[in-house]
């Protein structure tokens, strides 16, 4: 059965929060809220679990590392010449105390690299086509998306609105 | 504290400063430009005749170019500690400033980038550092404190700008919410099409923060290395184990100073004074005052280092430093005015008159960029061979030329930036106000 | 004479060679240039082709051997087979290539006007040189040259004749006239008696600079070193007795200031104590009399010398094998050199190192030319033929030639370059370099050097002797047995080299060699002591001139080698100067680049104060060389750098000292502060090397202990295997070195497979001449830079000599340390870690490589090099035609913004590898050698391979004295520095 999108616009933050809660306690659990900056109530309203962009850095940060020292190795290896009396680092890690700073900074590198695309991935970003959407969620409003079926769509919209929401639209 | 502002207040005025640029803002820009005209010109003799245009000489082998470089490096510093450090530190000041203070990161990154470059003999095959698979097969000694450069500080560009961006994406969303045309378009694209969903705000505070754990050790290693240019070679007073913490904590010194003085005329022009207030610049006041003083016990340190030693080649140099050619130079850079100038923050009632930030933090940006002279030139100058010893150094006009074209080249783009971007970060300065609630009315 | 043509031909092609290579660059373009259709016999592209010929920069006559490239010279350098210099030369024979080259250079006839030179046709000159010698009264024609001892002399002699004259007068800004009349009225010898300093255990020199210029300074250089330095357990003494601390006097173990002019009161003197205490070997006869008046304590009176030092002097001279010799460009030469004689005679000298069957040949020599000048001021000179002479610019009474020579009807200069002489004649007939004439040179008895042309000539020139005789036949059809010099030459050596054999033979030997005929056997003429004194009597200050090891009179200001080559002793370049006393400078109240105004009778100069405690109080000392006029040269002139490039402008650079002085070099002086400023151009601004012990020295009694301690530890190691650090390096063990432990490195060392190239120098024998600095600059290709960029410290130098004067503040006599500085190639070169793009390595023979190509130029190495020895292209420099004809073309020329230095001369190391591969064997030892230690004259340097046991440097590595620079920083330095003995007193 097709799915109906509900969005709630709330000028104030508790009204919204509590909103949100009783939602979830009538068993709406497909919500998205919609706030101007990063509040911490959001996560704990939606009881959801820490992101994944984590997993992504430390793959690009291990990554970095290693492909820094197979860079500064080989390419010492494959062109070996004595400068200053000091050896050609080798794989056995002797002698490479000095390729240690481009490891770090490839670490770094590959790793915020990673990072960024773990948030685009996650995030949905870029993103061109917006289901539901207020700009005044930019400013000082929150907002309540609620996806749900065709028959529990009265019951949604009755609680938004019983809270406190400024407007209440059907998308 | 910012707390009796709302929401709205906050989008209305820090959005307002990006509309249409009033004349003076134009008669800046064409002055910044015209600086880096000139610099241009400049560094166009270099590359025409060579190097010998500028005032090198031997032993005299780097001067301004790089002294241009390590103090721009340096002024980057500050931005990140503020955007990235204090922001793992949690430090509820940081978010009306940081903003200002990552752009200046971002382009004072972008000028110290470029004199690397111009510094050497042949600027057209300083790709030659770079790790590029060639058709020789001839790849670069890793061995280098240069080499680590090239790394260090493309790391950093890098990362610094992608985190700028980062933070821009909420305010651009912002920004176009609320513009028309083609300004909506361009925010638009900056924006990322961002929608403030709970998801997204979770996926990004969790990123962020890896942002600032990463940008965090990537700016101690980056100054680190920078300051391994000198520490590596055996120059007497380059060869030092103390350079990397004493190079960090002047770099922050003085990039805590730039950020002053941009932020003091800059909240005045766009009107920020109840966003950027005097508890900011105090906390900023306080900050140079502690940089000051590791870098004032780094300079005396220094001094200790030669005397205990033993080494003549060492004390001859620190001799040479506080008594030489260039004597005036250290007595007033690196003691007068980044030493004992700062100190006067202990008082509150200079740390909390804008005046007297404004001026000393002036002094503070010349002391430092006179340090890092003094570190090369009179280092180079008093080597081992006596034969070699030389007063005869001096900067030739296109040194100078070249050295103002960077302050044109940073401060074009930065007022640039500062039209076309929100100087204060809107997302975060809300962050700290108390959300609009319904007691809130009652 | 099959023989003969097959080698006419063989120079032919040679030129040919030269030609096409050449002319591409000097205009105009005499012929096509045609590429190579048959290869030619000899001349093998990429190969080096040797002729030996003789150095005439000065009148020493040391053999040479020029180096060719497709028929180019490019090299010149010491003949191994010639008696004088032993395969050794100075830094003016160093510069001749820049000479041959000298973009100055007259390319072809000139007619004069206006003190400007027009081009003239060839035959017109000489038909309008012969109707004036036609038309000449009978002895109307008068011939003024150098001294050119040999068949050019004949020829001039042959030329007077023709045309009627006996008008010959031999001219030379420093002349030796004094010494060899000095002989003939001691010793009743016509000529200069030979010095064997070698053999001399006591050197007394009597402001007789025999380092510098003093008639055959090569020679003399190698000779007092091997004489006078330690070995086994004692070293020989030196004197020197004069106003001014020269090179030479700063070689000595003592000198002996004494007021400027008064050096026959102090040899007097000593003469005096031989006579009276009877330290006399040989009696001689009526000479009581003559030094009666001069007891020390008058002598200590005139000369302001110490009477216990007059009386240690003359038991010194006595009680060994000693020589006395006297300079020429002092007051009362002649009788200076009677009365060294006479000392010489006294100690029992002549015979041994005082040589009257091996004469000098550079008498004739001359710097007064009163009779000449009577005879032009008479109106009796017509014709006026000036050979190579420039009295205009060196001749001390300025004036008076400059009025002399205005009435003389008609003056034919020849010459290879614009002169002051040349500009007041009415032509000019451009003459062949030296190097491109067949001619000979006889610097002393049996030694008969021949030249010959190592390269067609560069511009439309004639050879001097071929103009001389075409006058001649001008004058008299058929005149002179010979159509030209060349077979004139061949005709005058039939007796010498009777067939071509023997010729060709001489050709390839440089020359024909033998003793010295006759007896050396002492003998004292009538006329030994009949001498009347009459000392200069200078009241108050006095100026002095002194010619410099650079210009010698002046003559080669215009070789930019040589402009940019620092002075020895102040270490100033590209000007003039004045030396004066410390105490002087305070009672004038003046300080360095001061600018002081010199007058005397003969003038006025203004030139830079340089504070100098080698010269004596109110003594004020210029060198000779600079101050020339404009057309003399754009080097000699005012030039300034420009972006690389130098431009000269019209003007003059620095003053010419010689008008203001008499014949005996010097005058009473009013000095007077102009208040102005000239800042002094110098490549060394600290004086002293502090506390760094770059230069060492040991004193006699110390040497022993040295050696001892060096083989305890020697012993004291031997048992432990070489440390990693010490593989393939220098060990300090051998070298006995101080400093820093084998082992001392972090890192485990890198071997060397097949060679090690190292040095050693030796600092007893280095006496701070420079040659190998400028051989260094011809053999490299190292660029001239200019004045502006000197003073910038911008000077491209490889290898240059560090002079350090030893001296507290109090002390009365400077102490001059001489070490010359270059590359060390380290095994652990700090260098090249730092070079991010390894354009700067260590070869696997132990070679410190720039790779030129690879540069981006950072100028990291150069700041993180403890020697300082990196130079950086600030720009790109110019060889200013035809100049880059001289370019070495085995090494690269720099492009601007690389990074450049001394690469142990690779490009000959790698032609004797080649050589040796050919050949299937290994390199031998000695086989290959640098430019520098090549050209050393007094043998200093010595460059080899120390992974073989036997070579000459791996055995002087070992030497006890030894020791590296800047042991403590563990850079495992390739060069060895021998440590300079001295004796205890100066120690």
């Amino acid at each position: 059965m097709s799915s109906r999108l509900l969005l709630g616009v709330y000028p104030h933050f508790d009204e919204f929060l509590e909103a949100t809660r009783k939602l979830r306690k009538e068993g709406f659990r497909d919500l998205v809220l919609f706030s101007p900056t990063a509040r911490h109530e959001l996560e704990e309203v939606l009881e959801e679990g820490p992101s994944v962009v984590r997993w992504f850095v430390l793959v690009g940060a291990l990554l970095g590392c290693l492909s820094g020292y197979v860079m500064t190795v080989w390419m010492n290896q494959d062109w070996p010449i004595i400068v200053g009396g000091k050896p050609i680092g080798d794989w056995d890690l002797s002698g490479t105390q000095p390729y240690v700073v481009p490891m770090f900074e490839l670490t770094i590198l590959l790793g915020s690299i990673f990072n960024l695309v773990g948030l685009f991935v996650n995030a949905r970003l870029p993103r061109i086509r917006v289901e539901a959407y207020d700009p005044r969620f930019s400013d000082d409003h929150f907002g309540i998306q609620v996806r749900t079926s065709e028959d529990k769509i009265a019951a949604a919209e009755a609680i938004l609105s019983k809270n406190g929401a400024k407007e209440v639209k059907r998308v | 504290m910012v707390t009796e502002l709302t929401y709205d207040q906050v989008n209305r005025d820090v959005l307002r400063t990006l509309e249409k640029p009033r004349p003076y803002y134009f008669l800046g820009l064409a002055i910044t430009a015209f600086m880096f005209a000139l610099g241009a010109w400049a560094e166009a003799q270099n590359i025409q005749y060579g190097l010998g245009m500028s005032g090198y000489m031997h032993p005299v082998y780097w001067a301004f170019y790089i002294t241009d470089f390590v103090f721009w490096v340096g002024i980057g510093h500050a931005g990140t500690l503020i955007s990235a450090i204090l922001y793992l530190f949690r430090a509820r000041w940081r978010m009306s400033v940081y903003r200002a203070a990552e752009a200046m990161t971002v382009f004072a990154v972008a000028t110290a980038g470029l004199f690397p470059i111009l510094h050497v003999g042949r600027p057209w095959l300083a790709y030659w550092l770079f790790p590029y698979p060639s058709e020789r097969q001839l790849w670069p000694n890793f061995k280098s404190p240069l080499v680590w450069d090239v790394f260090a500080i493309s790391t950093y560009a890098t990362v610094s700008t992608v985190f700028l961006f980062i933070g821009i994406i909420p305010d651009a969303a912002a920004a176009r919410d609320r513009a028309t045309g083609i300004r909506k378009l361009i925010y638009s694209i900056f924006a990322f099409g961002w929608l403030g969903s709970s998801d997204q705000w979770r996926h990004y505070m969790k990123s962020y923060m890896f942002f600032a754990a990463f940008a965090t050790p990537l700016v101690l290693s980056v100054h680190s290395v920078v300051s391994w240019d000198f520490a590596m070679s055996i120059v007497p007073g380059w060869h030092s184990t103390i350079f990397p913490p004493y190079f960090v904590a002047g770099a922050i010194l003085s990039g805590v100073a730039m950020v002053i003085t941009i932020l003091i005329p800059l909240r005045k022009l766009m009107g920020l004074e109840h966003i950027i207030t005097m508890w900011h610049f105090e906390a900023l006041a306080k900050l140079l005052l502690l940089t000051s003083t590791i870098v004032g016990y780094a300079y005396a340190t220094e001094f200790w280092n030669a005397w205990y030693s033993g080494s003549k080649y060492e004390s001859g140099h620190f001799l040479y430093r506080a008594f030489g050619h260039f004597a005036p130079t250290f007595w007033f850079g690196m003691v007068f005015c980044n030493s004992l100038l700062p100190q006067l923050f202990y008082f509150r009632g200079v740390r909390t008159n804008l005046w007297m930030l404004f001026i000393i933090s002036i002094f503070v940006n010349i002391g430092m960029w006179l340090e890092r002279f003094i570190i090369i030139v009179t280092a180079l100058s008093h080597e081992f061979m006596p034969y070699s010893w030389s007063d005869e150094y001096q900067p030739s006009h296109i040194d100078w030329m070249v050295t103002i074209g960077s302050f044109g080249w940073f401060f074009t783009l930065f007022l640039i930036f500062a039209k076309l971007f929100p100087m204060v970060s809107i997302n975060e300065v809300k962050e700290i106000l108390r959300p609009p609630v319904k007691e809130s009315h009652k | 004479m099959a023989d003969d043509i097959k080698r006419r031909d063989f120079l032919k092609l040679v030129g040919i060679g030269g030609a096409s290579t050449a002319l591409a660059n000097c205009t105009p373009p005499v012929e096509k240039i045609i590429p190579y259709v048959v290869k030619e016999e000899q001349v093998t592209p990429g190969d080096s082709l040797y002729f030996a010929t003789v150095c005439r920069e000065c009148p020493a006559g040391c053999g040479m051997v020029v180096r060719t490239r497709e028929g180019r010279a490019v090299k010149a350098e010491g003949n191994p087979e010639h008696p004088v210099n032993d395969g050794r030369l100075c830094m003016r024979g160093q510069a001749s290539i820049q000479g041959l080259y000298n973009p100055d250079r007259f390319a072809n006839a000139k007619r004069v006007g206006g003190g400007k030179f027009a081009d003239l046709g060839w035959d017109e000159a000489i038909a309008e040189v012969v109707g004036k010698v036609q038309a000449a009264r009978p002895n109307g024609v008068a011939y003024l040259g150098p001294v050119t001892p040999g068949t050019f002399d004949n020829l001039v002699g042959d030329f007077l004749n023709v045309v009627g004259s006996n008008g010959r007068y031999i001219y030379e800004a420093i002349p030796y006239a004094p010494l060899r009349n000095a002989a003939q009225r001691v010793f009743g010898v016509n000529g200069v008696p030979a010095h064997d300093f070698e053999k001399a255990r006591y050197v007394l020199s009597f402001s007789a600079d025999f380092l510098e210029t003093w008639l055959s300074p090569v020679e003399y250089a190698l000779g007092f070193t091997s004489g006078h330095s330690y070995k086994a357990g004692e070293m020989g003494r030196f004197v020197y007795v004069g106003p001014r601390y020269s090179l030479t006097a700063a070689n000595a173990d003592q000198w002996v200031s004494a007021n400027a002019g008064q050096e026959l009161a102090v040899a007097l003197g000593v003469l005096h104590v031989i006579i009276n205490e009877n330290l006399a070997k040989q009696s001689v006869n009526g000479v009581q009399s003559l030094v009666a008046d001069y007891t020390p304590d008058r002598v200590e009176q005139l000369s302001g010398v110490k009477a216990d030092t007059v009386r240690a002097i003359a038991r010194g001279v006595t009680a060994q094998d000693s020589l006395v010799v006297s300079g020429t460009t002092v007051a009362n030469a002649e009788e200076l050199a009677v009365v060294t004689n006479l000392i010489n005679y006294a100690a029992g000298n002549v015979g041994k190192t005082v040589l009257l069957n091996q004469l000098q040949q550079q008498g004739a020599g001359s710097n007064d030319l009163t009779p000449l000048l009577e005879r032009m001021e008479r109106g009796e000179i017509d014709v006026l033929v000036i050979n190579e002479v420039n009295p205009a610019f060196s001749y001390p009474d300025a004036a008076r030639w400059n009025a002399a020579i205005e009435k003389v009807g008609y003056v034919a200069q020849l010459d290879h370059q614009p002169t002051e002489t040349g500009a007041q004649a009415d032509v000019v007939l451009a003459t062949h370099y030296s190097l491109e004439q067949w001619n000979d040179y006889v610097p002393r008895e049996g030694v008969y050097g021949l030249m010959q042309p190592v390269m067609r000539p560069v511009f439309d020139t004639r050879h001097p002797g071929d103009l001389l005789i075409a006058i001649a036949r001008g004058v008299r059809a058929g005149a002179i047995g010979a159509p030209d010099y060349k077979t004139y030459l061949r005709q005058a050596w039939g007796s010498r080299t009777g067939d071509e054999k023997a010729w060709t033979q001489a050709l390839m030997k440089g020359g024909v060699f033998q003793a010295g005929s006759g007896s050396s056997a002492p003998r004292l003429a009538s006329t030994a002591t009949q001498l009347e004194v009459k000392l200069p009597e200078l009241q108050g200050d006095v100026l002095i001139a002194y010619p410099t090891i650079q210009y010698y009179d002046g003559r080669l200001a215009n070789r930019p080698v040589l402009q940019e080559h620092p002075d020895p002793m102040t270490k100033i370049t590209w000007m003039s100067w004045v030396e004066v006393h410390p105490r002087t400078a305070e009672k004038l109240g003046v300080k360095n680049g001061d600018l002081l105004s010199l007058k005397t009778e003969g003038g006025e100069i203004e030139a830079p104060v340089y504070v100098y405690k080698g010269v004596r109080e109110g003594v004020f000392a210029v060198p000779v060389g600079q101050g020339h006029s404009p057309l003399f040269g754009r080097f000699s002139g005012e030039a300034h750098s420009y972006r690389g490039g130098i431009v000269s402008a019209e003007g003059v650079r620095g003053v010419n000292p010689l008008p203001l002085v008499t014949p005996g070099f010097l005058a009473a002086v009013q000095v007077s502060n102009t208040g102005r400023r000239q800042t002094l151009i110098t490549t060394q601004t600290q004086p002293t090397q502090e506390d760094r012990d770059i230069s060492q020295v040991v004193p006699l009694s110390q040497v022993a202990l040295m050696a001892q301690q060096a083989s305890e530890k020697a012993r004291k190691l031997e048992g432990e295997p070489l440390r990693a650090a010490e593989v393939g390096t220098i060990p300090n063990r051998v070298a006995g070195i101080q400093g820093a432990e084998p082992g001392a490195s972090f890192y485990p060392a890198h071997d060397h497979p097949a060679h090690r190239w190292a040095m050693v120098i030796d600092l007893n024998s280095c006496i701070g001449c420079g040659s190998c600095s400028v051989a260094c600059y011809t053999e490299n290709n190292i660029p001239v830079v200019g004045p502006e960029l000197v003073a910038k410290g911008r000077e491209m130098s490889w290898l240059w000599i560090e002079r350090y004067f030893e001296e507290p503040e109090a002390e009365e006599q400077p102490d001059a340390r001489f070490i010359p500085m270059l590359c060390q190639h380290c095994d652990n070169a700090p260098c090249e870690p730092v070079c991010p793009v390894y354009a700067t390595y260590h070869t696997p023979e132990g070679l410190n490589a720039q790779v030129y190509n690879r540069c981006v130029g950072t100028r990291y190495c150069g700041n993180n090099c403890p020697y300082k020895v990196r130079r950086f292209n600030w720009f790109e420099y110019e060889w200013p035609a035809p100049l880059n004809l001289g370019l070495n073309p085995d090494v690269s020329v720099r492009s601007r913004g690389v990074m450049e230095k001394c690469t142990f001369c690779v490009q000959r190391t790698r032609e004797a590898k080649n050589d040796a591969r050919n050949e299937a064997r290994p390199v031998r030892d000695g086989e290959v050698t640098t430019a520098c230690a090549q050209t050393c004259p007094t043998n200093a340097i010595t460059f080899g391979d120390i992974m073989d046991p036997n070579s000459q440097v791996a055995k002087l590595t070992a030497n006890p004295l030894g020791y590296r620079v800047l042991e403590e920083l563990n850079t495992q330095a390739a060069i060895t520095y021998i440590r300079e003995v001295v004796h205890d007193s100066e120690a």
